[in-house]
């Protein structure tokens, strides 16, 4: 029998069973979506979310159990790929095969010699409606009117590969929106967004949960959950952890079971909270750090940038930008989706050309003056979304931290003993040894930003730029990290930080720069920012 | 240099341990490398070349694509970017970077910047190898260089940006101020490659124009052709004849080619395949032979040179070109194929 109150059914997993390559993701996982819940999926750093969620629409194959599609009227046995009409699914993942298909475009084009602007975020989030069939008028408001709920009008007509990664974040929902779709997965859908994009996105989705589109959200932050999800579920090791209505699970002690870590839950109305999580690294390992410069060996002055502009064609991207970051300072960047502080990161670690056109100084030496990219980078490590986007190597996760040393994507030098011992020691450091002789392409995300950090840091860097660190991090690793980070901040390496997350600015942040559509609009010694 | 057995032939290699960085910098000291052209591989050796400390100018007709194109990537007119002609004249060492139709044309208006001791860089062995057809006879008194690196301009900038290389092959033409040889592989170094080769310009365009007729492109759409008729004569649907004739061999069998070799692919498929194939490798080979004959010597004899030039110079050229290509375009192999892509698994996972 089943009562109004319960619902329908509307999805169902019977002892499902996910196998990639040789091992298995997802064991024996039974669950049972109904009509009138709406779920949040929370769990450590591989523990099988993305898996989990990619075996509902085809995306992972099972290799045992059944998923019943309830909700295309009765239960359908029928193939999960049949079914990728209805789902709408986006994540890290689609981000990374958008940009993937970008670059195989770029190819094309650059062997027939021809220039072009790419793929527009107009077409993009066409290319969410099934088939080939041409849009009607009708579809081109909805599409319009989708845009103008996610705040992305000005951005249709513009290149998917010249956004930021929050306005592709944003583009990829909103194509998930265009098939009307009646399951949404949005997998750390909040990931990349400022301030306000996640306030419109947390009302669009409570938007959606007033309609018939059922959500499931992959999250890490138990703030993330927002007010209309009924229903969680916890998974851990690839099982199955626990599942059930929201009050229910978002406990202190369920919260701390999941992450095997003491955590304490807030709730305040209807929003969830973690209270100061403890601090995970009072053993008080020693940073292992090879010997570096005196701080009076460093430059005076790290990077100054002098009425700086970045331009594609009319689209100013940087607009006459002064700033200067000087020893002993560790500087921090804020600023809305699109505002320019990742270009201003690719300035300096020499991704963006137009560094040659402005008149900026690296560690001491004038952009274009007979430096090398290699002399600059040497001193630099960076995390990034972007970069790990870039990062596609089928090499070992400890092969990708020691090329670290030579600032490469991919090894392609041996190395000397000291600098394998500080490769072992950056993994017993971080606690990667469940994940560094793994294939690093078959990491989760959050696993691979680990190690990621690990590669930054392993030559010792004089500049540590850390853009959005913490992404895909679960509680304990983003606590570990902005530890790590803290110490880091004390010794010689320098910080940029860039975050949406103003609680996340680590104390040795020094000095803030706040950014608004190009322009560099205050800056300043961080108390004038933050009390 | 190195010297590397190549199946039992000693050959010679230059690499970027034995010829560093820091050597082509010093090298290169003095010069100023203008790259006339920004269209295919102007942009991946200039822009390497200026991220490795070298100075560079670009050259490029205003007003074009191209030209925005520089300006995107962060090239300053009047300081580092320049029409064709005054870049030449401030370059020390030219990076002639345009169209074999290109250089051509464009070679009355160069000439005059060429002055005592400069460098002619070329990035490929025509213009200078059909000399007597394409006019460009270069002044006894600067060097003429060749690097050809050995794929696309946006594979020299992303394997660069990787850290990892290009292979380049290296050739030296003339030598007039004793200094052509460490020019050449200083730009090839500076430009990223990770090792170079050498050969002559001659060997260069003829194995690359062979290359390109014979096995890479002509020859291999010739044979195609053939089985899938002989195959479609006999009943055979267009899927079933596409799929044995191409998709299998770029789907999978080239890939396997590309990372094991041939002889393991022979070595390691079904019995029925492996007896099949070792025996008629052979008849093919001997069908072809005389083809391939009688190619070489057209391109050595500079027929084939010729025919491009005099195509390339006809006004309706473009307007037959077209037509030639939609016969192929529309030709039910093609057509074929065209489905089949579309069936592939990865093509329609794509919606999700």
């Amino acid at each position: 029998m089943v009562t109004a109150s319960e619902g329908k059914p509307f999805l169902t997993l019977q002892n499902v069973s996910v196998r990639l390559r040789d091992r298995v993701v997802i064991q024996d996982a039974t669950w049972q979506i109904r009509d009138n819940q709406q779920w949040a999926i929370m769990g450590p750093n591989g523990s099988g979310k993305t898996t989990l969620v990619r075996s509902l629409w085809g995306g992972a194959p099972l290799r045992s159990g059944t998923i019943l599609y309830d909700f295309a009227g009765g239960p359908s046995l029928a193939d999960p790929s049949s079914f990728r009409g209805s789902i709408g699914y986006v994540s890290f993942e689609t981000h990374q095969t958008l940009l993937e298909q970008e670059e195989r475009e770029e190819d094309y084009r650059a062997y027939a010699g021809q220039s072009g602007p790419g793929t527009t975020a107009r077409e993009v989030i066409r290319s969410g409606l099934r088939g080939t069939r041409r849009l009607t008028a009708a579809d081109e408001e909805y599409l319009l009117q989708i845009a103008r709920l996610l705040e992305i009008e000005d951005l249709l007509d513009r290149a998917v590969t010249s956004l930021s990664s929050g306005e592709v974040r944003k583009s990829l929902i909103a194509r998930a929106l265009m098939k009307s779709p009646r399951l949404l997965i949005l997998d750390e859908p909040f990931d990349g967004l400022d301030e306000k994009s996640r306030e419109l996105l947390e009302a669009s989705i409570n938007h959606l949960v007033a309609s018939p589109v059922r959500l499931i959200l992959v999250v890490h932050r138990i703030e993330e959950i927002v007010p209309g999800i009924t229903h969680v579920l916890f998974l851990k090791e690839g099982r199955i952890f626990r599942q059930g209505r929201k009050e229910e699970m978002l406990t202190s002690l369920h919260i701390s079971e999941l992450y095997g870590y003491p955590l304490r839950v807030a709730k305040n109305h209807f929003h969830y909270s973690i209270v100061a999580p403890p601090a995970l690294s009072k053993e008080g390992k020693d940073l292992p750090l090879p010997p570096g410069p005196e701080i009076q060996e460093l430059p005076e002055i790290f990077i100054e940038m002098v009425d700086t502009t970045v331009r594609y064609g009319e689209q100013v991207i940087l607009d006459h930008l002064n700033w200067t970051w000087k020893r002993g300072e560790n500087w921090a960047i804020l600023g809305p989706n699109g505002s320019g502080k990742s270009t201003i990161v690719r300035l300096i670690v020499g991704e963006q050309l137009q560094s040659y056109a402005n008149s900026i100084s690296l560690l001491g030496r004038p952009k274009g003056s007979g430096e090398t990219l290699w002399e600059i980078r040497k001193f630099i490590g960076m995390v990034s979304s972007e970069f790990q986007l870039q990062y596609r190597k089928k090499i070992r996760a400890d092969e990708v931290i020691a090329s670290g040393f030579f600032d490469s994507i991919g090894l392609y030098h041996g190395l000397h003993a000291e600098q394998k011992e500080l490769v072992e020691k950056w993994i017993s450091f971080m606690g990667l040894e469940p994940i560094a002789r793994k294939s690093f392409a078959e990491l989760s995300y959050g696993q691979k930003r680990l190690i990621l950090l690990a590669r930054a840091m392993v030559k010792r860097p004089r500049l540590l730029i850390l853009d959005e660190p913490c992404h895909g991090l679960d509680i304990p690793n983003r606590q570990r990290i902005l530890e790590i980070i803290e110490r880091i901040g004390r010794t010689h390496t320098h910080i940029l930080y860039i975050t949406h997350q103003l609680e996340e600015i680590p104390d040795c942040i020094t000095h803030i720069l706040k950014l608004d559509q190009g322009r560099g609009v205050a800056q300043g010694p961080r108390q004038q920012f933050i009390h | 240099m190195a010297k590397i057995n190549f199946g039992g032939v000693e050959e010679y290699v230059v690499t970027r341990e034995e010829f560093p960085l820091a050597k082509a910098q010093e090298v290169l000291r003095n010069e100023t490398v203008a790259v006339l052209g920004y269209g295919v591989q102007g942009p991946g050796q200039s822009l390497n070349m200026r991220d490795n400390g070298i100075r560079v100018v670009v050259g490029q007709r205003p007003q074009t694509p191209s030209w925005d194109k520089a300006l995107k990537d962060g090239w300053v007119p009047g300081k580092t970017l320049f029409p064709l002609e005054e870049a030449a004249a401030r370059g020390t060492i030219i990076e002639y970077l345009l169209s074999d139709a290109g250089q051509k044309d464009f070679w009355p208006k160069l000439k005059p910047h060429l002055t005592e001791g400069k460098a002619l860089f070329f990035s490929h062995g025509f213009a200078i190898t059909y000399r007597h057809l394409t006019g460009v006879v270069p002044p006894a008194n600067i060097d003429v260089i060749m690097v050809a690196p050995k794929g696309s301009g946006l594979s020299v900038r992303r394997n660069f940006l990787e850290g990892s290389g290009i292979n380049s092959s290296f050739a030296i033409f003339q030598d007039y101020t004793g200094r052509a040889k460490e020019r050449t592989l200083a730009l090839g170094i500076a430009m990223g490659s990770g090792y170079l080769f050498e050969t002559t310009f001659e060997k260069e365009v003829y194995s690359d124009l062979v290359g390109e007729r014979g096995v890479l492109m002509g020859a291999i759409a010739g044979i195609m052709e053939a089985q899938y008729n002989e195959l479609r004569k006999h009943g055979h649907s267009p899927s079933e004849a596409f799929n044995e004739t191409v998709e299998e061999f770029t789907q999978s069998l080239i890939k396997l080619t590309a990372e094991k070799g041939m002889d393991w692919l022979y070595a390691n498929c079904s019995t029925t395949a492996q007896r099949g194939a070792l025996d008629w490798k052979g008849v093919f080979r001997e069908a072809v032979a005389p083809v391939f004959e009688r190619l070489y010597q057209r391109v050595q004899d500079g027929t084939e040179a010729r025919i491009v030039l005099e195509k390339n110079s006809q006004p309706d050229y473009r307007q037959k070109l077209n037509a030639e290509l939609a016969q192929m375009r529309n030709s039910e192999m093609w057509q074929a194929g065209m489905k089949v892509r579309e069936l592939r698994p990865e093509n329609w996972k794509r919606e999700a």
